[in-house]
């Protein structure tokens, strides 16, 4: 693995140039945390990019930050700054980067892209108890979403960081094959099981780069509201089960729904599922292209319909 | 007389029976009455007639003067014919505000397209498509629909006809007539169906088929026996016997004729194929009743001996076509396509059964139907090369098929279940008679006689008279439904200063925004259709009950006369500002309600239908409870969707007076020309230096040997002198803004940058030949050339004596990379070839081809003269086995072909050889694209709105096209297709205003976070992502929804049916109290 | 068991307005019978039926769902049904994968000639909806 320190240097470097030629307006990056996980850091000078680190804790996807400021409205008497944000991504979350292109939430000219190379970040909650500072990336520690990532490079970076890794070739779907290969009775009682537990702290939702209506359909409430506030199964259930329509064919398993979900609940197990059965079905991948026609704007006379009647 | 050997009329009593118990078919071939015998003796007239000649008392003199003076109909044009031709230059013209009367001599419109199951090549469901236009055009308030109605005489001349038509009372009162079908189980009358085709019966009173438009039932005098029995049982009193017919004089300025085509009868000629002899014998025709869904087999293949579903069923080609002794001499172009449709249908719906087309070429010649050719092939549709001799039936009903094998040279027997015959468009057998009322001419083969068949195929030998569709010449439906919007176009210019149709004013529409919801429900019994099955009064006093319902009752029939009436008066005496009806279907009624709302002062969109009749009281009539209790909740839907209903805007934009014709080849200038005739202005773009499009590049024109200058020079100069056409060549269009009626076009010119508004737009942008370069020796040597350059060379006379011509077809054609067919390319290479065989009468002409594909007028009858008089060789060749080319050192030429058909491999040294090359769209196609948003398909050809019944149109309103950038066509079609674009592009620029659809998209600005979901899923471009929000151009938007199903947080929304009004119905459907 | 003999199970049935309803009409014209379970909502376009109507209907107490729309290449809007089918395809796909009975979720293609067809989906329909038995996973009822 290469050495994250040197890596952390560079990153470091890079948003001193950037933020010394005035070319970005700032740069999020990660900063040291105060448990486990990093921090997302604001650096706007060239003196405070020391700040920035670069280790296995920095498991968050920096690009909630990155949208909330493309779908922010100008302050009053705010002149809008052409210059572009500075952004420091791992791959997984530079697919999100290229999905939020797509959507045309963040428009390419505003960003700047340092995209790290990355074989795998901590699960913060597999080093509870463990002593804080730089954990290493062990099959003990490693964050569930890593171990099945094929992306090793970042998309669309403007800087690389890091030695080009040799992409994973194979799909592994084992943790949604898992629960593919119970009988319907022993999946429902699976996913009874785990949206019962379900909170409705919306974390999932809030934390999530592509969550970004204006209004979301669980808060509508005139002229009509979609559902009930009740922590209740039947409204958790139709929530978990909108909401993954909402992100069929777009989620790109960063799985921060799942680092922040109070009640451990399997989410990613919800969005791999449809992101699996939307590659068989229609060859999309989420993050891959921004040139790429989104899942459910465009079709295909061959689409597969082998349950239409 | 019954047919020889076969049993008489009355002996066909027993299949019936049988056809109930055991599930067979019968199938009638003999004189078994079928439809009633057009134009009888009218028995009301004879009695008068008799009068007249006896003692008559002096009402009955009064009522003969009456009948004899007729009424009159002053219209603009006539429309001869309701099928889809008529129905399209009927739309076409009543769209640009003009009056049209539509005849059509059966008791229904539709013609012969509805009879079939679906359409090649893209497997459309053929009366789904046809059913709208229907209606539109039943609904049309400029088009006077007319059937059972047949013309009887024409006088006068363009601008001032004046034609007599005879309507037939069909003794039902089509005001009162519900469309129930009491009538026909009490019926005792059975006849022989024509509509199916002699499959099945109908009874003496009759609608064709279920969606038959006006749903008006006809009695047939000729087989009613006058027993009264459905007068007995119409509870609306519909039935009349004492309805007259009538003679109507119609005063118009021009006249369509879209009359249509019979089918051959193999019954005499082609008698060797055992139809009307052998059961299992069936037409094209009866196969695809026998696929249709609503056809006597509800669309399971069963063959008609034993009702048995057959394992094998082979197609025999050309049966009544390419035969002057054995039926007609042409090509009746449809129907290698529709036996490959029907044989692949039949393998999908059954992937065990065995079929086979036995053809002679297959001519898969138009848009898509090569790959479609191919795609039946790859299915397991098994094409046999020959023409079958003779066929015999065997003692299990199979019919066993004698033929030679083409390869093999081996007589062969095939024995299938079911034996269809491919029979072929022919002439309608009154056109002699029409032709005579009309005062046109018919060609030799019986078809209505063209002006030119290369240059002015829809104008009839009578000034005035423009001829549509298949009674001037076998065409598919495409086709047809162009040529009625050419003839819509020609038929236009004796009219034009005519004042327009002006619509009847309408009552101040009342606002009712921000008041309680006021509902009117209206609850039908329609007789005893509604009524005899569920409670009515209990729905009605039911409905009373339910929230924002002020006024509810129950009606006898809620489209009659006297109900519309009340409806009107309880929207204003009660105040009503919603209603609903609880009847029938929207589909057919809604319109008649919607106007009975805008006739009372109230929005159209306030009203609303629950359908207690075809979706509840005939589908549960066994279970009165249940179904009152159904029809309940379906009124009570619609009561909560009601309350929620909101007036809309049709909003209204005008037009921009002028039309952008892209392209200054035959297309365009015909189409330009056209529009002239119609004065409405236009510009030709042309990057050329000249106008003339790949034309100027020929030398002469098959398939009548016409000089290409000769047809290009004038027109030319016709567009370059015309007051209403402007010229712009080399010049190039560099940019498009805007949308239908309102475009802008930035043009350079030689004089500078021009902008030019525009309302519509025709890409008329034509084709190009594929780069042959090192294929079949092309680039090697000056002796290989393509067709285009020996055109050149041919013109420009530089061409030296030939001794050995080689022609290659298919150059680069119907192969996986291009897998589309040319279709012009074995036209031009039978023609070029005669030339050189008369230039150099000892020269040696081979054609390689792999189908020859002559199907247009005259074209089969051009190249049987050249291949038996000119001793010009023909060589098939396979795709696996191309033709090479070599050329050695001294430049000699020598091609190597396998005969497909002799087995031999051939060795021709050259001297010329000649590529038919394949031909894509022009390269100028991709910005086109762009521009104007429109999409292209396999070659670079654009891509119709739909591929049958709006060939001419794009998804994206306002713009059309023509002439070969739709696919490669020769003249005939080509003009065709210029005139009916010129009538589409016209019709935004004659209405003036267009008025929008009502049921379109909204977009809550606060809400949209502008992610474009919905600007990608918009099938018509009308959606634009402005300033980070979704923009919905109400000028493009046709109102699916598909925007509102699409977006996560329901910014977008579908009015009058947005997702509160959903929720609110399955609320509604699943709670009693919501 | 009396009570579950007597059992009638809730459908919706959203149909195009084009072809399912028009065919619906036909399946009524020609006097077929089928089950009186199903109640209709017109939609223009198959592909205006929203994922969350279906799931919504099943929380408002619908045993079963019918969407109905043209036959692929046969959309009067060119393309609606196409993408009615992707997005149906994977709720399809969720319910299987959550185990909330697939069954009570159909999409059929019905054209307008198909009064047939019409009769016997809904049929079909109904009767592997009754086979299920009452839906209680969204409304949270007793079984």
């Amino acid at each position: 693995m290469p050495d994250a320190s040197a890596k952390e240097a560079q990153v470091r470097d890079i948003a001193r140039r950037w933020l010394a030629s005035g070319e970005v307006r700032y740069v999020i990056g990660y900063a040291a945390g105060r448990g486990n996980v990093a921090r997302a850091a604001f650096v706007r000078r060239a003196g405070d990019a020391d700040r920035l680190i670069w280790n296995p804790t920095c498991v968050n996807n920096l690009t909630l930050f990155l949208r909330e400021e493309m779908l922010r409205k100008l302050a009053k008497g705010e002149k809008p700054d052409p210059r572009p944000i500075g952004i420091v991504v791992k791959p997984c979350d530079s697919k999100t980067v290229v999905e939020l292109v797509k959507e045309h939430i963040v428009d390419p000219a505003r960003v700047r892209v340092i995209g790290l190379t990355c074989e795998g970040v901590c699960d913060p909650k597999k080093l509870v108890g463990t002593e804080v500072g730089p954990h290493a990336v062990t099959a003990d520690t490693i964050a569930d979403k890593c171990t099945v990532c094929r992306l090793h490079n970042p998309l669309m970076a403007d800087e690389v960081v890091g030695d080009e890794v040799p992409e994973t070739v194979e799909d592994d779907y084992s943790d949604v094959a898992e629960i593919e290969a119970m009988s319907p009775e022993e999946r429902w009682a699976y996913w009874e099981r785990q949206l019962s537990r379900c909170v409705r702290c919306y974390g999932c939702r809030e934390v999530c780069p592509l969550c970004y209506c204006a209004e979301c359909v669980f808060d509508r409430e005139k002229p009509y509201r979609w559902n009930e506030r009740t922590v209740q199964l039947p409204e958790n259930l139709w929530y978990h089960a909108v909401r993954a329509m909402h992100l069929a064919g777009r989620c790109i398993d960063c799985g921060e729904c799942e680092r922040v979900c109070p009640m451990d609940i399997p989410i990613r197990k919800l969005n791999r599922y449809l992101e699996k059965k939307a590659k068989e079905r229609y060859g999309v991948e989420a993050g891959r292209s921004a040139e790429d026609a989104p899942t459910f704007g465009s079709c295909d006379v061959d689409d597969p319909e082998e349950f239409i009647w | 007389m019954p047919f020889p050997g076969e049993t008489k009329a009355g002996e066909c009593e027993t299949p019936v029976d049988v056809m109930e118990g055991t599930d067979v078919i019968p199938q009638y071939y003999d004189d078994v009455p079928l439809e009633d015998d057009y134009l009888i003796q009218v028995p009301e007239l004879t009695m008068l007639e008799d009068a007249m000649h006896g003692e008559a008392e002096p009402e009955v003199v009064a009522e003969y003067k009456l009948r004899r003076a007729g009424r009159r109909i002053d219209a603009d044009v006539l429309i001869v014919g309701g099928g889809i031709s008529g129905m399209q230059a009927a739309l076409d013209i009543a769209d640009k505000g003009y009056r049209v009367v539509l005849l059509d001599k059966t008791s229904t419109i539709g013609g012969n397209m509805v009879k079939l199951d679906k359409t090649f090549p893209t497997n459309d469901c053929s009366i789904c498509t046809s059913a709208p236009k229907m209606v539109e055009v039943s609904r049309h308030p400029n088009i006077r629909l007319m059937t059972y109605t047949e013309i009887q005489s024409l006088e006068g001349e363009t601008g001032n006809f004046t034609a007599h038509v005879f309507r037939k009372s069909k003794y039902v009162d089509p005001e009162k007539c519900t469309g129930c079908d009491d009538c026909v189980p009490v019926c005792p009358v059975e006849v022989v169906s024509g509509f199916e085709e002699g499959l099945s019966r109908r009874k003496a009173i009759y609608i064709e088929f279920p969606q038959a438009v006006p749903i008006v039932y006809t009695i047939d005098y000729e087989n009613c026996v006058g027993c009264g029995s459905c007068e007995r049982v119409c509870e609306p009193g519909a039935i009349s016997f004492l309805e007259k017919s009538e003679d109507i004089e119609v005063h118009v300025g021009s006249v369509i004729v879209a009359t249509g085509y019979e089918l051959f009868e193999p019954l005499e000629m082609r008698k060797e194929y055992g139809y009307g002899k052998y059961p299992n014998v069936i037409t094209a025709m009866q196969f695809e009743r026998l696929l249709s869904s609503f056809g006597p087999t509800e669309g399971k293949v069963k063959r008609p001996s034993d009702g048995q579903r057959p394992k094998s069923v082979a197609w025999i080609q050309c049966v009544g076509s390419r035969s002057k002794q054995l039926g007609f001499p042409y090509c009746s172009r449809v129907c290698c396509m529709y036996a490959t449709k029907e044989a692949a249908i039949a393998k999908e719906a059954d992937p065990d059964i065995d079929v086979s087309i036995f053809y002679m070429d297959l001519r898969a010649y138009g848009k898509d139907f090569q790959q479609y050719y191919d795609k039946a092939k790859d299915a397991g549709v098994e094409y046999i090369r020959a023409r079958p001799s003779s066929v015999f039936e065997n003692d299990d009903g199979s019919i066993s098929i004698r033929y030679m094998d083409t390869h093999t040279r081996e007589v062969k027997d095939r024995t299938v279940d079911l034996l269809v015959l491919s029979t072929a468009i022919i002439p309608s057998k009154e056109n002699a008679r029409l032709a005579g009322v009309l005062g046109i001419g018919v060609d030799e083969s019986g078809f209505f006689e063209t002006g030119s068949i290369m240059e002015d195929p829809i104008q009839s030998s009578r000034p005035g008279v423009f001829l549509a569709g298949c009674d001037q010449g076998p065409k598919d439906i495409p086709d047809s439904v162009a040529m009625a919007s050419g003839a819509a176009a020609k038929a236009m210019a004796a009219i034009v200063d005519r004042e327009k149709a002006e619509p009847a004013p309408l009552p101040v529409e009342r606002q009712v925004t921000g008041e309680t919801p006021r509902v009117g429900v209206f609850v039908c019994h329609c007789g005893k259709n509604i009524h005899g099955f569920l409670d009515t009064e209990a729905v009605a006093a039911y409905a009373r009950d339910l929230p924002y319902v002020d006024f509810a009752t129950d009606v006898m029939f809620a489209c009659s006369e006297d109900t519309i009436k009340s409806i009107r008066d309880k929207v204003r005496e009660e105040g009503l500002n919603r209603v609903i009806v609880a009847a029938c279907s929207p589909v057919t009624h809604g319109g008649l309600f919607q106007d009975t709302l805008v006739e009372a002062g109230l929005n159209k969109y306030l009203f609303e239908f629950a359908n207690i009749r075809q979706h509840c009281s005939w589908v549960h009539s066994g279970n009165r409870s249940t179904a009152t209790a159904k029809a309940r909740d379906l009124v009570r839907m619609a009561v909560h969707k009601s309350a929620l209903l909101e007036p809309l805007t049709q909003e209204e934009v005008s037009v921009t007076p002028a039309v952008l014709i892209v392209g200054g080849g035959l297309a365009g200038m015909r189409t330009a020309l056209a529009l002239a005739e119609m004065h409405v202005r236009s510009y030709v773009v042309e990057k050329e230096p000249e106008l003339g499009g790949i034309l100027r590049r020929l030398h002469t024109l098959f398939p009548l040997d016409l000089e290409a200058d000769q047809v290009i020079g004038p027109l030319a100069d016709r567009v370059w002198n015309n007051e209403y056409i402007e010229v712009l060549t080399s010049s190039t269009l560099d940019e498009v803004d805007g949308f239908i009626g309102n475009f802008e076009a930035r043009i350079s010119t030689p004089l500078g940058e021009r902008t030019i508004p525009f309302g519509t737009a025709v890409i008329a942008s034509g084709f190009d030949e594929i780069d042959l370069t090192g294929r079949y020796g092309y680039g090697s040597s000056d002796r290989v050339m393509t067709q285009t350059e020996l055109e050149e060379r041919l013109k420009a006379g530089d061409l030296p004596p030939v001794r050995s011509v080689v022609m290659i077809n298919c150059a680069g054609a119907m192969e996986p990379e291009r897998p589309w067919c040319c279709r012009v390319g074995c036209g031009v290479s039978i023609k070029n070839a005669r030339l050189l065989k008369e230039r150099n009468p000892g020269a040696d002409v081979h054609i390689l081809y792999r189908d020859i594909r002559m199907f247009g007028k005259d074209e089969e009858e051009y190249f049987t003269d050249v291949i038996e008089n000119k001793r010009v060789k023909i060589v098939r060749y396979g795709l696996d086995r191309a033709p090479e080319v070599s050329v050695d050192g001294d430049g000699n030429v020598m091609v190597r072909v396998h005969d497909e058909i002799y087995g031999d491999d051939l060795e021709i040294p050259a001297d010329l050889v000649v590529l038919t090359a394949q031909t894509e769209g022009s390269v100028s196609v991709d910005r086109l694209m762009e521009m104007f948003k429109i999409p292209s398909g396999p070659g670079r050809f654009l891509i119709e709105a739909h591929a049958k019944i709006r060939p001419l149109d794009f998804a994206t309103d306002g713009v059309y096209f023509c002439g070969s950038a739709h696919y490669p066509k020769n003249l005939a079609d080509t003009i065709a297709q210029a005139e009916g674009a010129a009538s589409r592009a016209a019709i935004p620029i004659m209405k003036g205003r267009l008025v929008l659809e009502g049921i379109t998209a909204s977009v809550d600005k606060e809400t949209c976070v502008g992610c474009g979901l919905c600007v990608a899923a918009c099938p018509y471009v009308a959606i634009d992502l402005q300033d980070g929000k979704a923009v919905v151009n109400n000028a493009l938007c046709k109102g699916c929804g598909l925007c509102s199903a699409t977006c996560r947080s329901g910014a977008i929304q579908q009015r009058g049916f947005n997702d509160n009004q959903i929720l609110s119905m399955i609320k509604g459907a699943l709670h009693e109290v919501v | 068991m009396a009570e579950n003999d007597s059992w009638e199970p809730k459908i919706i049935g959203f149909l195009c307005n084009w072809c399912s309803y028009t065919g619906a009409d036909l399946a009524g014209t020609s006097r077929l019978q089928y089950p009186h379970n199903i109640r209709v909502i017109k939609v223009m376009c198959s592909g205006r039926v929203n994922p969350q109507f279906i799931l919504k209907a099943f929380q408002e107490g619908a045993d079963g769902v019918l969407v109905s729309g043209c036959h692929p290449g046969d959309c009067h809007y060119i393309k609606g049904n196409y993408h009615a089918r992707r997005k149906l395809t994977l709720l399809h796909d969720l319910m299987d994968y959550m185990g909330i009975d697939p069954g009570r979720f159909q999409v059929s293609w019905v054209s307008a000639s198909e009064g047939h067809k019409f009769a016997e989906v809904v049929t079909r329909f109904t009767e592997q909806v009754k086979a299920l038995g009452p839906q209680t996973k969204f409304t949270g009822g007793e079984a």
